[in-house]
């Protein structure tokens, strides 16, 4: 049983806060249509895979832990996967998210 | 029929793969805590929960050590029960990290929609389930009243994911064999496409258990099963690698018997030992991470994986088919190593076949 590395595609980004500039913690970013995604780290930081079979890939970012890190109004924003034509590059995202 | 032009190309070819011995295949017992309380634990595999899981670290600075890393090399995560670790993703991510490919055996308990949406995430690309029968008798196995279910949503969750390459594997023993036919039908409608039958390893508490080891006549119906359902699809279903099965060799799998461990498989366990499939004996371990360079292990050490004549002893010493079974799998192998455990060519010598109306 093997994996094709050919299917996915790498997504690295960093959410801050629109008016401070500071990372924002514990942001989900959801990747559709699959729905996957991860939780930002301290750093503000996220790695996620997205399928490359498609061209277009819509990146959602919700503000999951309430008030915990700040409130953030929700956004999202369109890549497109079929720029990356290696296994080993990545697309990188800077997103900033206005306070609510 | 297998023809001889083949197996002398097979035996051939083997012969090819031994000597470049290249690494393609390893599994990282990564954590050996688990959730559930199966009955057959213990048979095929040392649960040690003594045993804190193996930080990513040290396991990281393992897989650096190899400088060049075949093409299609993939780490197989396991346990234990390897979704017990909280830091998975970031394993799995570290790993792709290199380039490398990962996936992970799994009991499907925790395999839960969010798991599954952070493991994707996090580039995992190959998924193991078990399934070891209908509700009751899975339930049975792995003593565990709701496992069933919970495995169903895990089947669930993984079949519908288009990049992943999943299979579910089935543990065929006497309380389920009945079954395979309602098991095929299950994973059909489930939309499953590979589904992979092993047995039991009469060690540990599986040896005196009657209900997990399959009589001659039992193992042979399972045989039939898989040769009549390869034929007509739509799973891909296939007799696992853990032995040579004479006559049924190309009618159970896509390609004749060979046991790849220390060939092109290895392993890092629990406590940093080196060694191939995680079942085999631990007398065959060939190092420990935690002293030695674990590739240049690879590189130098594996010589009983790589030259099996020692197996050429006890029924195997005189057996025709030696060549093309080399000692059978290297799983079979165990304690004072004076007799292979089980001989599945000797098993499929009883020709009365059972139907699967009546088990004997």
């Amino acid at each position: 049983m093997e994996p094709d590395p050919g299917q996915d595609r790498l997504v690295e980004g960093k959410v801050t806060a629109k008016t401070t500039g500071l990372p924002i913690k514990n942001i989900m970013v959801i990747a559709e249509p699959d729905g996957h995604g991860m939780q930002t780290n301290e750093k503000g930081e996220f790695t996620l895979y997205t399928p490359s079979i498609i061209d277009q890939v819509k990146l959602t970012f919700e503000d999951i832990d309430f008030t915990e890190n700040g409130s953030f109004q929700s956004r999202d924003t369109l890549i497109s996967t079929h720029e990356i034509l290696n296994f080993s590059d990545s697309i990188y995202v800077n997103i900033t998210m206005e306070e609510k | 029929m297998y023809s001889r032009l083949k197996r002398l190309a097979f035996r051939k070819f083997k012969k090819a793969e031994t000597r470049l011995h290249e690494l393609n295949y390893l599994f990282w017992e990564c954590t050996t805590r688990c959730n559930l309380n199966c009955i057959h634990c213990g048979s095929d595999c040392a649960k040690n929960s003594d045993y804190p899981d193996m930080p990513l670290e040290d396991f990281l600075n393992a897989l650096d050590t190899i400088k060049n890393p075949a093409k299609r090399f993939v780490v197989a995560i396991t346990g234990g029960e390897p979704l017990l670790r909280k830091d998975l993703e970031r394993c799995g991510l570290e790993i792709r990290k290199r380039g490398m490919r990962w996936g992970m055996v799994s009991n499907g308990h925790l395999y839960t929609p969010e798991r599954h949406r952070t493991l994707m995430a996090a580039g995992m690309g190959s998924l193991t389930i078990s399934l070891d029968g209908m509700e009751e008798s899975h339930n049975w196995l792995r003593s565990a009243a709701n496992s069933f279910s919970h495995v169903e949503r895990a089947i669930g969750l993984a079949a519908g994911s288009r990049r992943l390459n999943f299979d579910v594997v089935t543990c065929v023993n006497n309380k389920n064999i009945l079954e395979l036919p309602k098991i095929y039908d299950y994973l059909e409608a489930q939309g499953v496409k590979a589904w992979r039958l092993f047995t039991i390893i009469p060690i540990g508490r599986a040896a005196s258990n009657p209900e997990l080891n399959l009589s001659d006549s039992a193992f042979r119906q399972m045989m039939d099963f898989i040769t009549e359902r390869r034929k007509t699809g739509p799973l891909d279903i296939k007799f696992s690698c853990e032995g040579y099965v004479g006559e049924y060799e190309t009618r159970v799998r896509d390609t004749p018997f060979f046991c790849r461990a220390g060939i092109n498989i290895g392993s890092i366990l629990i406590d940093g030992s080196i060694s191939a499939c995680p079942n085999i004996d631990r007398s065959f371990i060939q190092g420990n991470i935690y002293k030695d360079n674990f590739y240049h292990v690879w590189q130098n050490q594996f010589t009983p994986f790589r030259d099996r004549m020692w197996t050429s002893k006890g029924r195997c010493a005189d057996c025709k088919d030696y060549r093309d079974c080399q000692g059978n799998g290297f799983h079979n192998w165990h304690g004072e190593k004076k007799e292979v455990l089980v001989c599945h060519k000797a098993k499929l010598g009883h020709k009365k076949t059972a139907s699967f109306e009546a088990v004997p």
